[in-house]
């Protein structure tokens, strides 16, 4: 299941909201949002829930025994432990998502044929093998005490909030929710007009924008003119930003309304001025993760930086997906990062702001150009296209801005925080009691609105209509 | 750790919070309630189609996701106020900006191409794509499973439409459609945008003569190919959007043998481009369009053509056709078209061959009952394997076939007034063998009668083959 779904909008969300608020005791809330989380991925992974069930239990018990064996000093049991479950859930992290992948390569390398076991992604493998891992290493650390109760690890492993697209949310942040949280209403709005704003992210702009790209980046890239390659990549950036963005929008807000506060993943990305800033505002939980479990473990920038650095993009890279052009993609941040410490950053810092994101930005539609073409062939026809190799008029590209020129305009300008600063303004405005009331009133208008042109939306995608009937 | 934030809390900040968190979630609730209980609509009016029926639970199904999927379409399709909610996104849309002082707007439904000039496209492969093999489903995002259709490969990883093909002996499936770039809507006019391939049109013109060859003894084989109304209606500095089908048409006709006579229908309708010969809301051509493709021929042909002036008029008002379903553009539905036809032979009798029945209905012509948005069925009862009429007020002993798409349609009752019998076939829908037709039924002329979109459709040409060569 998805959120942008009436079934999840209408019937799943409002039950499980319901029947939480319904229960006084926070063990059964728990073990509500435990079977809601269990029933939204069985929707969609009925045989693979098992297998989530499965690794959540294994790693549960593997994490006491890295706790048992920590309190003993001296031992090789936490290490030896710590090890044995990371091993665990990154194996099934590469067979289910990297095997098709090795295969491709071998067969292409030694002219081979071989067949894989044709294994489907089980879905939000990559996030929930990411929470253990983090929730293992933290254990093995100290930083936090393992959960003794099963239900509540599960519960935090399986949270439907942030199972399917992330944030990776770290246990030792949840860990005080998990057994006290209370219930506020300032939080459910709040986590409530950021579910809705999600929503409407995702339906108005991010499925509007991935069509339009498609429409420029997936036809025959011999008749694309630069103007609609940059067009298409633009599209495709608006897309890939609305799209993630609004599920982890979608995901802190649910996180509010049940009580759990989830780390901020997006902090308006495309306004960054260096391609070090830009990894600092997009995908925080992931380059936090990495940063903290892989560069930091490594040596981090005291011992083989350039190393760790390379082996934090191919990961990132890869982690995108089983494909040489994530890998590529991530080398290309990789090297733009490095040059950026040794060189670039200094002299940034000496030219006006905006010198720096039109570097930036220039390097992310290149990377997203990466990133959008599996196929190294149209890459390789597109790029040159969009660095000006083919300026023609397209009048075609110039009735399609015209068509939806309110649209764009609008969601490129909600690419900068608008949003804090109108939150900022209302602040102001919304000083004494009836004010602050008259601003939440007007809030739930535009809740309402956006629930209703999502709605609009969502119903129009299983438009299909048979246009001449048979008799 | 995520910062948690301070706001000012008075009392009736926070009965207002928690007021509009209840309100909010009631009205969730509430939809969801009526969602399940108000009556569920099994067909749609709006789109003319079954609405998905509620799966049967079986644990296959569950097991292998297929029931919760069904469960999502029969939800979205069964929703409350569905037509209402799509309505809403059509003026939705038509906000996100402007038409400009040339009042122009693009649909582009081709998720595999854009409408640019110059070369083939590659959204439309000589094969047919992965993707027009079957029908989608219900809960499909796109609006397509009919006429005009387009390829659509929404992940990037699939952009390309690979030349898988089917069994070798499997019959050429054809998904009532052929491949467009999209729509464009020029004031309150929508046309279809043009692609054209030549290696279909050869491919095309190819097949149509191996057939006449093998008939040649017998029928005489005419082609028409009919431009589309974006040919002559897209405003000069908008006509790189779509290919010239003048040039395809004229190269497919290049490509015909000596056995195939190609009819100039472009010239007399370019000439006479002032008059109604195309709706502007549906993709098809008029009446009177089909009367100079009807003139042309007769030229061709040899035949005497019936005055138009000497014959009946019907109308019929409040069309609002396929451009306007594809892209419920409000300047279209604010304009609808009307569907006027002539009645050619007043007293000829009819045979409707429904698809998967052997006996035919004996009916009038023209169906009268066709109204609103299936106006154009009115001619030949839309589209049937077989249908077949009788002019008694002939006896020259003429037999005439017309295979065609829908484009045919509007022309076949023309011929009601030169042909004894007309029979018209569908090749879409017309499973046995078409040379076979015309030898047991003393068929003196055959026509080929297609829109240029469906002469440079891959699987178009294909099921002709198919019905002609294959299985003649």
């Amino acid at each position: 299941m998805v959120f942008s779904n009436l079934f999840f909008l209408y019937l799943f969300l409002p039950a499980n909201i319901i029947l939480y608020f319904a229960a006084r005791s926070t063990r059964t809330r728990n073990l509500i949002m435990v079977c809601f989380s269990l029933f939204f991925y069985a929707w969609g992974e009925p045989v693979w829930v098992f297998l989530l069930i499965a690794t959540a239990f294994v790693n549960w018990l593997l994490a006491l025994r890295v706790q048992r064996h920590r309190e003993a000093p001296g031992e090789s049991g936490p290490r030896l432990a710590l090890w044995g479950a990371v091993a665990l859930d990154l194996s099934l992290l590469v067979l289910f998502k990297y095997t098709g992948f090795l295969y491709q390569n071998i067969n292409a390398l030694f002219g081979t044929s071989f067949t894989g076991p044709g294994l489907v992604l089980p879905i939000g493998i990559s996030f929930y093998t990411f929470q253990i891992i983090s929730y293992l290493a933290d254990v093995y650390r100290g930083e936090v005490e393992a959960q003794p109760s099963f239900v509540k690890f599960l519960m935090y492993v399986t949270m439907y909030h942030q199972l399917v697209a992330g944030p990776i949310v770290r246990y030792q942040w949840i860990a005080r929710e998990i057994d006290h949280r209370r219930v506020d209403p300032v939080e459910v709005w709040n986590g409530l007009c950021r579910f809705c704003v999600g929503l409407c992210k995702k339906v108005v702009v991010a499925n509007a924008a991935g069509k339009l790209a498609a429409q420029y980046l997936d036809g025959d890239l011999g008749r694309l003119t630069t103007a609609g390659a940059l067009f298409g990549i633009l599209m495709f950036t608006l897309q890939i930003y609305y799209d993630f963005s609004a599920y982890s929008d979608m995901a802190i807000g649910m996180g509010r309304v049940f009580g759990f506060h989830y780390m901020e993943n997006f902090n308006y990305p495309y306004i960054a001025r260096s391609v070090t800033d830009f990894w600092r505002r997009w995908h925080i939980s992931l380059s936090t993760f990495f940063r903290d479990y892989v560069y930091i473990p490594l040596g981090g920038k005291y011992r083989h930086q350039l190393r760790n650095i390379c082996i934090v993009w191919l990961l990132t890279g890869l982690w995108h997906g089983a494909s040489w052009n994530f890998v590529l993609w991530g080398a290309w941040y990789g090297l733009l990062l490095i040059l950026e410490k040794k060189l670039l950053l200094r002299l940034l810092d000496r030219l006006p702001g905006f010198v720096g994101w039109l570097w930036s930005f220039f390097a992310v539609l290149v990377g997203w150009s990466i990133f959008y073409f599996v196929d190294f062939d149209r890459l390789l026809a597109f790029l040159p296209v969009l660095l000006g190799g083919r300026v023609a008029p397209d009048p075609g590209l110039g009735v399609t801005v015209q068509n939806n020129l309110f649209w764009i305009l609008l969601s490129a300008a909600f690419c900068a925080p608008v949003l804090p600063w109108l939150g900022r303004l209302t602040d102001r405005f919304a000083t004494g009691e009836r004010r602050q009331a008259a601003v939440v009133a007007f809030q739930a208008a535009a809740c309402l609105l956006l629930v209703m042109v999502s709605t609009a939306y969502l119903v129009g995608q299983s438009y299909n209509p048979f246009l001449y009937f048979r008799f | 750790m995520p910062q948690h934030e301070k706001e000012p809390r008075s009392g009736a900040y926070l009965r207002a919070c928690q007021g509009a968190a209840v309100f909010l979630v009631t009205v969730l609730a509430l939809v969801g309630l009526l969602s399940l209980t108000l009556p569920k609509p099994a067909f749609s009016e709006y789109e003319k189609r079954e609405l998905a029926a509620f799966p049967p639970l079986t644990p296959q199904a569950l097991w292998s996701g297929d029931w919760m999927r069904d469960f999502e379409a029969y939800y979205a399709d069964t929703f409350p106020g569905r037509d209402g909610f799509i309505a809403a996104t059509a003026l939705l849309d038509d906000w996100k900006g402007v038409r400009g002082e040339d009042e122009i707007k693009i649909y582009n439904t081709n998720q595999g191409g854009q409408g640019s000039p110059g070369g083939e496209p590659s959204s439309q492969p000589a094969a047919p794509p992965p993707s027009s093999s079957s029908l989608p489903p219900p809960s499909s995002s796109e609006a397509s499973s009919q006429e005009p259709s387009s390829s659509q490969d929404p992940a990037p990883e699939s952009s390309q439409p690979s030349s898988a093909s089917q069994a070798p002996d499997a019959p050429p499936e054809v998904p009532d459609g052929y491949l467009t770039e999209g729509y464009c809507i020029v004031g309150d006019r929508g046309m279809t945008l043009f692609g054209g391939y030549r290696p279909v049109a050869e491919q095309y013109a190819g097949i149509l003569t191996r057939f006449a060859d093998r008939v040649k003894d017998q029928a005489k084989v005419y082609n028409i190919v009919v431009p589309c109304s974006g040919e002559f209606y897209l405003p000069e500095k908008y006509q790189s959007l779509s290919n010239s089908q003048k040039e395809n048409i004229q190269y497919l006709y290049s490509q015909l043998g000596e056995s195939v006579t190609g009819v100039d229908a472009y010239s007399w309708i370019a000439s006479n481009t002032d008059k109604y010969l195309y709706f502007r809301t549906d993709h098809h051509w008029t009446g009177l369009g089909a009367y100079y493709a009807y003139v042309a021929f007769c030229r061709a042909a040899g035949l005497e053509e019936i005055n138009i002036a000497q014959v009946e008029k019907r109308t019929k008002e409040g069309f609002l056709g396929t451009v306007y379903n594809a892209t419920r553009d409000p300047r279209l539905e604010q304009n609808p078209d009307q569907v006027d036809y002539w009645i050619t032979a007043p007293n000829a009798t009819a045979q409707l061959y429904l698809k998967g029945q052997s006996v035919p209905l004996e009916v009038y012509p023209w169906s009268e009952s066709s109204a609103g948005g299936n106006s154009y069925g009115v001619f030949i009862w839309a589209d049937n394997p077989l249908f077949a009429v009788h002019n008694p007020d002939l006896q020259n002993g003429r037999k005439a076939l017309v295979l065609k798409e829908s484009y045919g349609n509007a022309f076949a009752p023309w011929l009601f007034a030169n042909y004894e019998d007309v029979y018209v076939i569908d090749y879409r829908h017309y499973e046995k063998s078409v040379t076979s037709f015309v030898k047991e039924n003393g068929i003196d002329t055959v026509i080929f009668i297609n829109n240029s979109f469906a002469a440079n459709t891959g699987f178009h040409a294909q099921r002709i083959d198919y019905l002609c060569n294959q299985l003649g």
